[in-house]
């Protein structure tokens, strides 16, 4: 379950302020947030990531207030709880198929990257259907499968909330589809809680509930694109 | 700690053209002092170490380090000459056994090879260095010689083979004839300066000199080319009589020398006393004496000499150090500008979980994979200069 509860964000320096009264996404949920370029989608997943601190209110996630974690433990509940995709995929070039999965365990100072993390990460990229592709270059991969393979690297450490930014964003039509359906079914099957930022309306039927943007206070949305 | 090295790796690998270039750069900063560090150590150690194992040398008065590194190393010729009355007044105080250097003349090449010094001296001088020969034996008549281990591999001589010596002068038709001279020997490898020359008595010396002489019988000569002319006991012979001087067993006993042989010159003398004392008593003789020769302590004379590529290796460390610092810039600046390049894939591990402290760690980790391979390449490669240069190095010196 997560909840939030009077939540305020502003940006320092910046007329952008978020007011979150109420906000309880149940476990499990598939759940799409719509709105304008700008309103404050991204601050949103970024609030529930615990990359950013709300200015007051509280957020629950897995009944662990994020809000009153530390740096260090905030990172590392991130790390461990929550999983991201980004639009542009965010992959590091430089490492293959494989080690772009396991990269959360790579860059953590708590978790040890073990057999098991392998077996899992060799298993995700089976599910996605990228198991012949384990030891390639991310640059020698199509778009579709980088964002695959971002999504293998989001589920590995099996997270309990997966957060999306528009994750077909880069992606032709049919190819959206059907990373958005290969994303739902994996956050299904692990029963992780899915809030995905979309602007393609042709995608919402996929998901459980849709939350416009606008159902929140938002002030000087112009500015908010950070 | 192992996952940064690794992401560090393959980081490194992706950028390879950059991680080549930047530990090339740091590789050559480090080789320069390292190397020069490594040839003068090993230069201290070996002039060092010639010098201390030779207690005194006596010559003619003029540079110090003239006469020291000719008497240690045979090249640079002294600032005058000495004679061989000045070896006989030092074995005549009963405090040092003298040894004679004549170290003047080279051998004619030899199988495209240039020629090497010829050092006459007495047999004390291969107990008193702890030469050793390989083959043959030492030279024990006029006009013998042993070949120092790299003269005899360079110039290809064994035992049995003859060398002539360079003529003084090229010029000088009626001058002195090279000396052909029979190797009796070959030394075993002394890994100093006497296996990179022929040595031989100083009496042979001199007969390159023209202070010695032999008589050649023309009237028994039965090369017909050689004599223009016959007239009863008279014989007119050609100049071409004697392309060398050779001393054999038939022509030993004509070979005489002209003059006053205390004046018969060398170049050097070494002196060994035969205690502390002697020691101390000869250097007083010679401060205090003679006006003409000077008594040297090759230490000593090294010690000055090893202040003077003090003074260079200080001016190679400060260029050094520059040289290391405006790489630190540079690099500092490739970083910067690397980090900066990267910033989206830090963002990227931030946004995932990563402590700034492992993005530190990562970016630390492989700036010190780069100096580390950037280390052991200058360490080979100064090593491996140093195997090639060294010897290279010390023949431009002397």
């Amino acid at each position: 379950m997560i909840e939030l509860s009077e939540i305020r964000f502003a940006y320092p320096a910046d007329s952008f302020d978020l007011h979150i009264p109420h906000l309880s996404i149940p476990s499990g949920q598939a759940v799409a947030v719509t709105g304008r370029s700008g309103c404050g989608k991204t601050t949103l997943l970024n609030l529930l990531a615990g990359i950013l601190l709300p200015s007051q209110g509280t957020l629950n996630i897995d009944e662990i207030c994020v809000s009153q974690l530390t740096d260090a433990q905030r990172r590392e509940f991130r790390l461990q709880k929550i999983g991201l995709v980004f639009q542009d995929f965010q992959l590091i070039d430089y490492l293959s198929v494989l080690d772009n999965v396991l990269l959360p365990c790579r860059i953590s100072s708590t978790i040890v990257l073990n057999s098991k993390h392998r077996d899992r990460a060799a298993e995700l990229l089976k599910r996605v259907g990228l198991s012949l592709h384990v030891t390639k270059s991310v640059t020698r991969l199509s778009q579709g499968e980088r964002q695959r393979v971002a999504i293998c690297r989001a589920l590995l450490l099996n997270p309990v909330l997966l957060l999306a930014d528009e994750p077909t964003g880069n992606l032709d039509p049919r190819l959206s589809n059907e990373i958005l359906q290969l994303l739902l079914s994996q956050a299904r099957e692990t029963g992780a809680t899915i809030v995905t930022v979309t602007h393609d309306h042709s995608l919402l039927p996929a998901f459980d509930r849709v939350i416009p943007f606008e159902t929140f206070r938002t002030s000087d949305h112009g500015k908010a694109a950070k | 700690m192992k996952n940064a090295v690794y992401l560090a790796i393959r980081s490194l690998r992706w950028h390879f053209g950059r991680a080549v270039t930047i530990i090339l750069c740091l590789a050559l900063t480090l080789w320069l002092p390292l190397t020069v560090r490594l040839l003068l150590q090993q230069f201290r150690q070996e002039i060092s170490a010639r010098a201390d194992s030779t207690p005194l040398v006596i010559g003619a008065k003029g540079s110090r380090i003239d006469l020291a590194l000719h008497a240690l190393y045979f090249e640079a010729l002294p600032p005058g000459t000495t004679t061989s009355g000045d070896a006989r007044e030092v074995q005549k105080t009963g405090l040092a056994t003298a040894i004679p250097i004549y170290a003047k003349y080279r051998t004619q090449s030899r199988e495209g090879q240039p020629g090497v010094p010829i050092v006459g001296t007495s047999p004390d001088y291969y107990r008193f260095r702890q030469l050793r020969i390989a083959s043959g034996r030492i030279p024990s008549v006029l006009g013998d010689c042993v070949a120092g281990y790299n003269a005899a591999k360079r110039l290809q001589l064994k035992p049995g083979d003859t060398i002539l010596s360079a003529p003084r002068n090229a010029f000088n038709l009626a001058g002195d004839y090279p000396l052909r001279m029979n190797v009796t020997g070959v030394l075993d490898a002394a890994h100093s300066p006497d296996d990179e020359v022929i040595f031989t008595d100083t009496k042979t010396v001199w007969i390159i000199d023209g202070i010695g002489h032999g008589h050649q019988d023309i009237s028994k000569s039965s090369d017909q080319d050689l004599v223009l002319n016959r007239d009863g006991g008279k014989v007119t012979a050609s100049a071409a009589v004697l392309p060398y001087t050779e001393i054999t067993p038939g022509n030993l006993d004509s070979f005489h020398f002209h003059g006053n042989p205390a004046k018969f010159p060398l170049t050097a003398v070494l002196a060994i006393p035969d205690s502390e004392k002697s020691r101390v008593l000869l250097i007083g003789r010679y401060s205090s004496e003679n006006p003409t020769a000077q008594c040297l302590k090759p230490p000593d004379v090294v010690a000055e000499l090893l202040s003077v590529v003090f003074r260079i290796e200080q001016l190679v460390w400060v260029s050094s150090a520059i040289a290391v610092l405006v790489t630190s810039l540079l690099l500092a600046l490739v970083m910067a500008l690397s980090i900066r390049l990267r910033a989206a894939e830090m963002q990227t591990m931030y946004r995932l979980g990563c402590s700034r402290r492992t993005i530190i760690m990562l970016l630390g980790a492989e700036l010190a994979l780069m100096l580390f391979a950037g280390s052991v390449i200058a360490v080979t490669t100064a090593w491996i200069s140093k195997q090639f240069i060294a010897e290279s190095l010390r023949q431009l010196l002397f």
